[in-house]
């Protein structure tokens, strides 16, 4: 993997920055731990913080609510009240089994670039997923085949033709607290190398006259997929986490059937912020 | 989508043998060596978990390594997030000597990229194609921010008088 040959190597460079990291040659590897840490954690492309030093690390340091994730690199900012609705994420040691036989899709999405384990061009859906104990979940998969759930948290199946990615479980309502308009997540894919996607995703109010979503920004106007008062889009990548591609103002707006802006969420916000974020009147 | 499982042998074995080069790397981004422990533990935890999920799209040294940056900066980030300015970060020169503090400061100031593959190449010790492989760029990508990040350390050190 080295290569001295390059010319462009410079010793004054490299003596500077010697000084500044040491290579840690007495540092303890510890393969073992990772192994264990690896097969007794929830499984990947679930949702969870991550114990010991670096959770609690970042925990303390960023007084953050959003969760690292594992393997598929997908996450899931909860935003808008999903929290106060009851939902439960899988932020313990153990997430439950995700029952997947009475899954019905709510609605789907061409992703217009890669994210987590999917192409662009491949067709996703949220899907419905009642719980054996009464509970929901809604979470994003490949809208064909129907998704099927792991055997056993912490297993991958490397023949599952529809692995469940992000989501969340919570009470059967489903479509958010009430008094609230609109709730969304925010998914953040990080394998695109350096570049960060966004999938957005979310639900209305039952009473709601929300009949078309879309995000405006200073680029334009990005559709949302809507049907069933759910609603699934993409961003445009972005080179930083927790940031949006381009400045200015991201703004997803909701219009009733006559095309009048009846709902606005601030995206900016809601992506520095797990707290419910504020919706205006236009 | 193809998939070309990596064996938990193969991962091992990366682990192992450049252990201390995944630490220095992740040391450099997050700026603390007891985290840039966690930080590594982390990124192999992902890797072994997803490892039935590498789709066989370049090397598995760039897929680990890639995962090793990704999780350092997601680190880095989340907690800069919240951190106060830090007052290092102005370049400093005492007695004609750029002293460390100067060196971490311009680091500090360089663009993410730049940063990033100066400390896979002169850290790591990896080639231009395995930087590249690693950040998902050009390696011609890789050669240009490399110059610039020279030319940026360069300046520094033209600027101390000898």
């Amino acid at each position: 993997m080295t290569d001295h040959d390059v010319t462009d190597y410079d010793p004054r460079v490299k003596e500077m920055l010697e000084r500044q990291v040491p290579l840690r040659l007495d540092a303890e590897a510890d393969w073992a731990g990772a192994l264990r840490k690896a097969e007794g954690a929830p499984e990947s492309g679930r949702n969870h913080r991550p114990p010991g030093r670096l959770g609690e690390w970042v925990a303390v340091r960023m007084r953050s609510r959003r969760l690292l994730v594992p393997a598929l690199v997908v996450a899931v900012l909860v935003i808008a009240g999903a929290a106060a609705a009851g939902a439960r994420l899988w932020s313990g040691p153990s997430p439950p089994a995700i029952d997947t036989t009475q899954a019905t899709s709510l609605v789907e999405y061409t992703l217009t670039s890669d994210f987590s384990v999917w192409k662009a061009g491949d067709r996703i859906a949220l899907w419905h997923l009642p719980q054996p104990d009464g509970s929901t979940c809604v979470l994003t998969a490949l809208a064909s085949p129907k998704p099927t759930a792991p055997a056993a948290p912490g297993t991958d199946d490397p023949n599952d033709p529809n692995p469940v990615g992000g989501g969340s479980c919570g009470n059967p309502g489903g479509q958010g607290p009430p008094g609230k308009p609109m709730t969304l997540q925010l998914e953040t894919g990080i394998d695109s190398g350096l570049y960060y996607n966004y999938l957005i995703s979310g639900s209305v109010s039952s009473g709601s006259d929300i009949a078309r979503l879309e995000i405006r920004s200073d680029a334009g106007s990005l559709p949302l997929a809507f049907s069933h008062g759910w609603f699934l889009g993409q961003l445009p990548p972005s080179s930083y986490e927790a940031s949006l591609p381009q400045r200015g103002q991201y703004v997803l707006v909701g219009y009733d059937s006559q095309g009048q802006a009846i709902e606005r969420r601030d995206l900016r916000q809601a992506l520095t912020s797990s707290a419910p974020f504020p919706s205006s009147a236009p | 989508m193809t998939k070309e499982p990596v064996a938990l042998a193969a991962l091992s074995d990366i682990y192992e043998s450049r252990y201390a080069r995944f630490l220095r790397v992740a040391e450099a981004i997050v700026g603390d060596a007891e985290v840039a422990r966690d930080v590594v533990q982390e990124a192999f935890v992902r890797l072994i978990r997803s490892r039935l999920q590498f789709r066989g799209e370049g090397s598995v040294d760039g897929w680990v390594w890639r995962t090793v940056v990704n999780t350092a900066r997601n680190a880095r980030r989340d907690a800069s997030k919240h951190r106060a300015e830090d007052p290092s970060v102005e370049p400093t020169a005492t007695n004609g000597h750029v002293v460390d503090a100067g060196v971490r400061a311009l680091l500090a100031t360089l663009p993410e990229r730049q940063r990033l593959v100066l400390f896979l190449r002169y850290y790591a010790d990896l080639d231009y194609r395995a930087i590249a492989e690693a950040l998902e760029i050009r390696p011609g990508t890789v050669g240009a921010t490399l110059n610039q990040a020279h030319s940026a350390m360069k300046r520094v050190l033209k600027e101390v008088p000898q």
